[in-house]
């Protein structure tokens, strides 16, 4: 099973680059697959590359069924 | 567990003695108990929840969490549905495949991913499912609304097929014995590039294994085993009769005849693993076309177990992927899934066997990766040499 949960495009850098934040870390990647994100998408991310944008309600689902995860991990 | 570590890896060591590979530790931190959280959930909602977290092969996940909830309750879907639900998974076989060969093998060769292909490919293929199921339900247990627009799904197709003739197949006629030496030789595309390399580094067998196939597994076994496996050893460390086996397009494709006479004359190592991508990326591109005058208006039957057991197995582009899920009252009590990874990167299976034993060369890590990138797993991976 493939795990990966969208994040938040902080900063577009050049050369295709981008801070995103994900769980209040922030984390530099790659959106070069992906056509014209902009600040404040989600965005799907996958071993340093942004996969796919996510419309930000289902994201912000996803992100809250991962919290339910961490905390039931606990 | 932050976000980040959510997605996990699989860290991957090599010790040399003399020049060999005598051991690979490899150590698998994929967070295999997510779905711990899919417990006291309706069993309607669970595919779609499924599909988003699992994102990175979402349409083979969310279709196999609808089967799973559709065997509970002995209600499969009906066949129009299945076969939309087999584009999608064969779209999704084409991008993770078709990445590889543009993305990926460029950069084992140092040569700079074909970004733009995979952008291009990924617009094409990634949404797919909005083409058949306006509504989104694609992966509604009982089915969705299909309503196909064969004309937007006849563009993607096209859309991809000049990507894969531009920057993968680059004229090759097949990939049969001297047509994919010749066309290796050319060396068009990276894919041609990488074969050559092989070749001229006489490493066309290298990683091979007697780790087998994946062969077909008799459901009821399997459900049996998975409902035994409380403490998840089976899950994490999948062997059947207690043999080591490997999934994937080699596992698939090693009865068609370009992969067959790879295996014939080098075993199933790199060679053998890059011929049967190869060969299922042309054969899914095939088939996705063959479906689109099979494709029709449908409404599905949302249905929903109330009681039982259910499993499902789908053939991913990874490799094997099974679901099951346990159902009482209307929610899911138990949800497991055993992926292709952990058949292809258990510390024994088919990337160890493949390393041990081999030379390592002027430059072992390099080598570990061809077969890693070759056995693909869906996690990052990190490569350590001692």
């Amino acid at each position: 099973m493939c795990l990966a949960l969208p994040a938040r495009v902080l900063t577009l850098l050049p050369d295709d680059l981008a801070v995103v934040e994900l769980g209040g870390v922030s984390k530099e990647i790659s959106v070069a697959l992906v056509e014209e994100v902009v600040v404040g998408d989600y965005v799907i991310v996958h071993v340093g590359y942004a996969l796919s944008k996510v419309d930000p309600a289902e994201a912000e689902k996803t992100l809250a069924l991962f919290a339910e995860m961490s905390e039931a991990a606990q | 567990m932050t976000g980040w570590a959510a997605e996990g890896s699989i860290d991957i060591e090599l010790i040399l003695t003399t020049g060999m590979i005598t051991e690979v530790r490899i150590t698998n931190r994929r967070p295999l108990g997510a779905t711990a959280v899919l417990a006291g959930r309706p069993a309607a909602e669970v595919p779609e929840l499924v599909s988003r977290l699992f994102s990175v092969c979402r349409i083979a996940q969310g279709i196999a969490a609808a089967r799973a909830m559709e065997a509970a309750c002995g209600k499969p879907a009906d066949a129009a549905q299945e076969t939309a639900r087999q584009v999608l998974l064969l779209g999704e076989t084409v991008l993770e495949h078709a990445t590889r060969a543009v993305f990926d093998w460029p950069m084992l060769l140092g040569e700079a991913p074909a970004a733009g292909e995979v952008k291009a490919l990924r617009g094409a293929l990634t949404n797919l499912h909005r083409v058949l199921y306006p509504d989104g339900d694609w992966m509604c247990p009982g089915g969705g609304r299909l309503a196909p627009d064969l004309q937007a799904l006849a563009e993607r197709l096209a859309t991809v097929g000049a990507v894969l003739d531009r920057a993968v197949f680059g004229g090759a006629s097949g990939f049969d014995g001297p047509e994919r030496d010749d066309w290796a030789r050319q060396g068009r595309t990276a894919a041609a590039r990488l074969f050559a390399r092989l070749a001229a580094g006489g490493l066309e067998g290298f990683g091979a294994s007697e780790a087998a196939p994946l062969p077909v597994l008799s459901a009821p076994a399997l459900n049996a085993r998975m409902a035994a496996d409380r403490d998840g050893s089976f899950l994490a460390l999948p062997e059947w009769t207690g043999t080591v086996h490997h999934t994937g397009p080699l596992a698939r494709q090693a009865d068609s005849r370009a992969v067959a006479r790879a295996l014939a004359e080098h075993g199933c190592g790199v060679l053998a693993h890059g011929t049967a991508r190869l060969v299922e990326l042309v054969l899914s591109l095939r088939e996705m076309r063959d479906f689109c005058g099979t494709l029709c208006e449908h409404d599905g039957v949302p249905t929903a177990p109330a009681e039982g057991c259910g499993l499902a197995i789908v053939e991913a582009a990874r490799g094997r992927l099974v679901h099951r899920a346990e159902v009482q009252e209307g929610n899911v009590t138990r949800y497991q899934i055993l992926a292709p990874t952990e058949w292809n990167f258990r510390p024994d299976g088919a990337l160890a066997r493949g390393l041990i034993g081999r030379p390592g060369g002027d430059d072992p890590a390099w080598r570990a990766r061809l077969l890693v990138t070759a056995l693909d797993p869906c996690v990052a991976f990190s490569l350590r040499v001692s």
